[in-house]
């Protein structure tokens, strides 16, 4: 066998590993604190996307307080948390504004530097990721 | 005057105060404009110049720029193994995150050790071009986590050896110059090990040439097309995406270059394992511990050396 090949094999298996792993682990929700740790992350996220040169026109006329509810809500939803998610869909929510890549990794960055303000762990943090990187389809060019 | 024309303004201006050839333009790439697509995402530069890791092509699309930014990449690469000393430099353009063009001169610096079993006691050059043209066809290397479909594209890397007329052809390599075709896919798990994004890519690539055509295309035992696969696997170790490990496997033809001298001189799989630091979206640090395998040596009976291990560096600047 290959190095390469053992390296491959070793990886995939460890990948399944980790897919069993995460099924028994704590859910994400915890992961991430619970609704306090949630709403953290959320409204550290809304402090840099504000800051945010790149997409802060965009949200020049935004509802703040009721979108970071929202957002809580959605990320609590996805997450296993005890919640049900009453907004828009992400293509309703984001229809006509046209949203483009670049945009929309601006807003990835920005979540990303409030994990690292909340201490959010790496696998956590890139869980959620995971979970969100999806709806990348739904907002863009809508 | 819109967003794309003024970026493509940008563009120019970064390009002129870049040099585009030689991997030197820091005041090109800190003036130039940023892309906006995420940390990591335009890969490194492989060896030929097209966006990958060290020795494999991507399917990632170099550079930083998004579906309506131009972006790119200009590196400087170093392997040294005993005996043999390779530099390649180049550039690359990536239009609109979909078509990448690339080129990469490689200088091949051979030991007078080498050639000395033919009674020769010089220290030769090997000098190559290479022309890249990529195309990205479906997929979302980054987004789709939703699905295990890879990000996919096609390319091209048309080859010209400037040197061919003297080792390829003595080795007995049929053709001084080359098109190297390949189909690349690449995924990234996001918290796919340990909570770590993983990257996996595989390549194959339909190919004649010996040592990536610095041994020239072609030989006595083969002149035909071989598909070769190429693995890549890399572990992003931070949250930021800053640092990658991960190793690297290449396979090659072996055309039975070496018969016109009555010796086999085989070609073996390239392999390394590689860390990489991207501390920002302008600059790229990889190096590697590389395998080449065993490469020509006229001293030894077989004319193989034992296998070549040694060092890859590279750096790049990225816009």
């Amino acid at each position: 066998m290959k190095p390469t090949r053992i390296l491959l094999t070793g990886l995939l298996a460890a990948l399944s590993i980790n897919l069993a792993v995460a099924a028994d682990s704590p859910i994400l929700y915890d992961q991430l604190g619970g609704k306090p740790g949630v709403t953290k992350i959320i409204d550290d996220l809304l402090t840099h996307v504000l800051a945010d040169k790149r997409i802060n026109p965009i949200f020049a006329n935004a509802n703040i307080p009721h979108l970071k509810m929202m957002l809580v809500e959605q990320v609590c939803a996805k997450t296993g948390g005890p919640c049900t998610y009453t907004g828009e869909s992400m293509a309703e929510a984001h229809k006509g504004m046209n949203i483009n890549s670049a945009q929309f990794n601006a807003l990835v960055e920005d979540l990303q530097m409030s994990f690292a303000d909340n201490n959010v762990p790496i696998g956590a943090g890139n869980k959620l990721l995971a979970i969100l990187a999806p709806m990348k389809k739904d907002v863009d060019h809508k | 005057m819109s967003g794309v024309a003024l970026r493509r303004k940008k563009l120019n201006s970064a390009l002129l105060s870049c040099g585009l050839a030689l991997g030197l333009c820091v005041s090109g790439a800190s003036a130039a404009h940023a892309g906006g697509r995420l940390l990591a995402t335009g890969g490194a530069t492989q060896i030929e110049g097209s966006a990958g890791g060290g020795i494999v092509p991507w399917a990632l699309i170099s550079g930083y720029g998004t579906e309506d930014e131009i972006g790119g990449s200009a590196f400087l690469t170093n392997v040294r193994v005993p005996n043999y000393d390779l530099v390649s430099t180049g550039a690359a353009i990536g239009l609109y995150d979909r078509v990448e063009l690339s080129y990469a001169r490689q200088r091949l610096s051979l030991d007078n050790t080498v050639l000395s079993g033919l009674g020769l006691n010089i220290s030769p050059a090997i000098r190559q071009d290479v022309f890249g043209a990529k195309v990205k066809l479906f997929g979302d290397a980054i987004y789709a986590q939703d699905s295990l479909l890879p990000q996919v594209a096609f390319g091209i890397q048309y080859k010209r050896n400037l040197d061919y007329s003297f080792i390829p052809k003595v080795l007995g390599a049929r053709h001084d110059s080359g098109t190297d075709f390949y189909l690349a896919a690449t995924k990234v798990f996001l918290g796919g090990l340990a909570g770590r994004n993983v990257l996996l890519n595989g390549t194959v690539r339909m190919t004649k040439a010996n040592q990536m055509g610095l041994l020239g295309f072609g030989g006595p035992g083969n002149d035909s097309y071989k598909a070769r696969f190429e693995g890549s696997v890399g572990v992003f170790l931070d949250p930021a995406n800053t640092w990658l490990v991960g190793a690297e496997y290449r396979q090659n033809p072996d055309n039975g270059l070496g018969a016109p001298l009555g010796v086999h001189t085989k070609q073996d799989a390239y392999k390394d394992a590689y860390i990489a630091y991207i501390p920002n979206k302008r600059f790229a640090l990889v190096a590697a511990y590389a395998d080449l395998g065993a490469l020509p040596d006229t001293t030894r009976p077989d004319a193989n050396s034992t296998s070549k291990r040694g060092v890859y560096v590279s750096g790049q600047f990225s816009f």
